[in-house]
């Protein structure tokens, strides 16, 4: 019976995903070269759609979406990585990222893992970026941790979900 | 006949020659008044904007009046640089307490009043424009009864004049009346603050030299304002001097000095910058010559070893930021000199060499003889303003040139690089250097021609970004670039202060040292581990350009 019920356990904690989430500043890792960012989440069968809504200042937005797939590996065209904009690190030209998505935590987790090729001042170099998107209780915050190859620090990022009727951009 | 005609020739020639040099002396008796914070329209604005042209009018013909700022006003030297004149120029400075007391003292270089109008920004520079063509002074309608107490007289007035109309019919309107007149090798670019706040802290300077005065808009999408804009440029003598800063507001900086550019001409700012009608008139105290922190020679050949190399540069000009802030000296630092203060403040200049510590080393910029951005300069005018920058960094004694092109990034972030054609400009012109760097944000132009390196920055210290995090971002680009030696070189804003990086710096992982710039490009040429790359065709483009 309690087999017969995880599945559903499962589909219903995903739907808490889908929706427009907005970075809550002052209690994140600070963004540099962003002002502002909002995730977007849109669930269609194995596949999850995750974009960013980016904005610095009031000169620049962009909006950036990659597709992992929780049922099979992928390769990402154009990855798009929350980057430190003041640091000399850039997306590799023409490169593929290679993505596996999966839910754990009975579907209260999607964690992906993406290996990406980027662009620094001696060429070309690799980076592996682990991330947790975890919805809280209640399905209203949204935390994503980040975890970088390179880097010994954690980068955590907290969100509120919008109603769905907000349609304004961060 | 003819021998005592020629005699009496030369005792001519030899008095006028002993006057005019007594002439250029300035005087040891001068007057200064302290300003407060408060530039406000309803506030401060009315007697500050009253007092800087008329110290511009007083200093005209020779130098008198000095202001002083806050410790926390922009340019935070001017009370160093006030004990300075003191000190090594022997001045003697009377305090002038109030408005009232500096008319009464200085009335006389004005023959009258120019009226302009709060109730519309633009007049103000119009006002300063009348000032410096007409010698008047510059007030408000307050202001009035004042200078008439002191006999002054009007002859303008703006108030009404320009009451509903755009920027650029004000301007046209402006143009059409006085640009005739004015200064043709300099013009003031009055931007900035616009709004309840302006800060015309330079007025001064462009009332003593007759400039015009505006805040016409780069932006293509005003459009009028641009043509405006453009048509000033273009009647300007070649070289000339683009002084003040762009509007806040109404264009950006990477618009503005991409067009300014787009002609040759040098940009020296800020709008707020104070006093030039002062320090211009200074030279260099007797005997004294600039000696750079030089730790090699030109021909130094030094070997690097598998280790990270870091150096540290300030860029926002020198006067404002790090300087004046808390462990300067405890680091090697670079400091990109507006070598232009030459010309129009060596006292300033030479106040910052005699306040070095060992660790501080001088270097020239930005991109030429003032800031300009050099992927736009014409090709024909190119090598004349570099030959004007050797010539200021062999006064300086400066070894490394600092380029900066930001046409189209977006503000400190976004594409800093140079186009191929560019950097062998720079190497063609500067053959005598130790090397060139480049960028504001991080940038990806990177060479290596004969002993000279090209390095762009590979990180932007923000100053607001959590000291952690930015150890963390410069561990991270350590990792990431892996081979042995690593130049890593990092941009430190105005607003950072050197005892913060002290912590950064402890907590780096890895062999880490931190060199002197010089030592950084000499190390740097002796392994080349980064990648030669100038600017590419599909490099992203925030601003489109003209």
């Amino acid at each position: 019976m309690v087999a017969l019920l995880l599945p559903l356990i499962v589909i219903a904690a995903e739907s808490d995903f889908e929706g427009r989430w907005r970075l809550d500043i002052e209690r994140s890792s600070a963004l540099d070269g962003w002002s502002a960012m909002d995730l977007l989440i849109t669930i269609n069968g194995s596949e999850v759609e995750i974009g960013h809504d980016m904005r610095w200042r009031r000169t620049t937005r962009i909006v950036e979406r990659n597709v992992v797939d929780t049922a099979a590996p992928t390769q990402i065209e154009n990855f798009f990585r929350i980057e430190q904009r003041h640091m000399g690190v850039y997306p590799s030209r023409n490169s593929l990222a290679a993505a596996q998505a999966s839910w754990i935590d009975e579907g209260r987790t999607l964690r992906t893992e993406v290996d990406v090729s980027v662009e620094v001042s001696q060429g070309d170099s690799r980076m592996r970026i682990y991330s947790e998107y975890r919805v809280g209780e209640g399905g209203e915050t949204l935390t994503l941790i980040e975890l970088h190859s390179t880097r010994n620090n954690p980068l955590v990022y907290r969100f509120r979900k919008l109603a769905n009727d907000d349609n304004s951009r961060p | 006949m003819n021998s005592v005609l020629k005699i009496a020739g030369i005792c001519l020639l030899l008095v006028s020659s002993f006057l005019s040099s007594l002439s250029a002396i300035p005087s040891k008796k001068a007057w200064v008044m302290h300003f407060d914070l408060d530039w406000s329209v309803a506030g401060g604005l009315s007697e500050k904007a009253m007092i800087v042209s008329l110290q511009g009018l007083a200093n005209r013909e020779e130098a008198q009046l000095y202001v002083v700022h806050p410790a926390d006003f922009q340019w935070e030297i001017t009370e160093p640089l006030y004990d300075f004149y003191k000190r090594k120029h022997g001045i003697n400075f009377t305090e002038i307490p109030n408005a009232n007391k500096a008319l009464k003292r200085f009335k006389s270089a004005a023959k009258g009043y120019v009226v302009w109008d709060k109730t519309v920004g633009a007049s103000l520079n119009v006002a300063f424009t009348i000032a410096g063509l007409e010698d008047a002074i510059v007030v408000s309608e307050e202001l009035i009864p004042l200078v008439r107490k002191h006999g002054l007289k009007p002859i303008d007035d703006l108030r009404g004049r320009y009451v509903g109309q755009s920027d650029a019919e004000i301007y046209g309107d402006a143009i059409e009346r006085y640009w005739d007149r004015c200064n043709r090798d300099k013009i003031m670019l009055m931007g900035g603050h616009r709004g309840r706040t302006m800060m015309p802290a330079m007025a001064d300077w462009g009332v003593r030299e007759r400039m015009f005065f505006h805040d016409l808009s780069a932006d293509p999408e005003e459009a009028d304002e641009l043509a405006l804009n453009r048509g000033l440029l273009e009647d300007l003598n070649p070289s000339s001097t683009v002084f003040g800063w762009h509007p806040y507001g109404k264009d950006t900086e990477e618009q503005s000095t991409m067009l300014l550019s787009l002609y040759g001409l040098k940009m020296e700012g800020l709008h707020n910058l104070p006093n030039l009608s002062y320090n211009c008139q200074f030279e260099f105290t007797p005997g004294f010559t600039f000696t750079n922190n030089n730790h090699v020679e030109l021909d130094t050949q030094l070997v690097a070893e598998e280790k990270v190399y870091l150096s540290f540069v300030q860029s926002d000009s020198i006067g404002i930021g790090v300087w004046t802030k808390p462990g300067r000296g405890k680091l090697p630092f670079a400091w990109q000199v507006t070598m232009n203060w030459t010309k129009f403040s060596p006292a300033a200049l030479e106040y910052f060499h005699e306040s070095a510590t060992k660790n501080d080393y001088f270097i020239g910029g930005l991109s030429g003889p003032g800031y300009m951005y050099p992927n736009n300069i014409p090709s024909d005018r190119f090598p004349l303003l570099m030959d004007e920058a050797k010539e200021l960094m062999g006064i300086l004694d400066e070894h490394v040139m600092e380029i900066m092109d930001n046409s189209v990034a977006d503000g400190n972030v976004g594409t800093v690089d140079l186009f191929e054609k560019t950097v062998d400009a720079y190497y063609k012109a500067f053959p005598d250097v130790i090397g060139f760097i480049n960028g504001y944000g991080p940038g990806r132009t990177f060479d290596l021609r004969d002993t000279r390196p090209m390095i762009s920055y590979d990180y932007y210290i923000d100053p607001k970004r959590p000291r952690e995090e930015v150890t963390a971002d410069l561990n991270e680009l350590i990792v990431l670039n892996r081979k042995r030696p690593y130049f890593l070189l990092v941009h430190v804003r105005e607003s950072n202060d050197v005892n913060s990086l002290l912590e950064i710096v402890k907590n780096l992982e890895g062999p880490i040292e931190v060199k002197p710039l010089d030592v950084f490009l000499k190390l740097a040429a002796s392994n080349k581990t980064y990648k030669t790359r100038y600017r590419q065709a599909d490099d992203p483009v925030h601003f489109k350009g003209y």
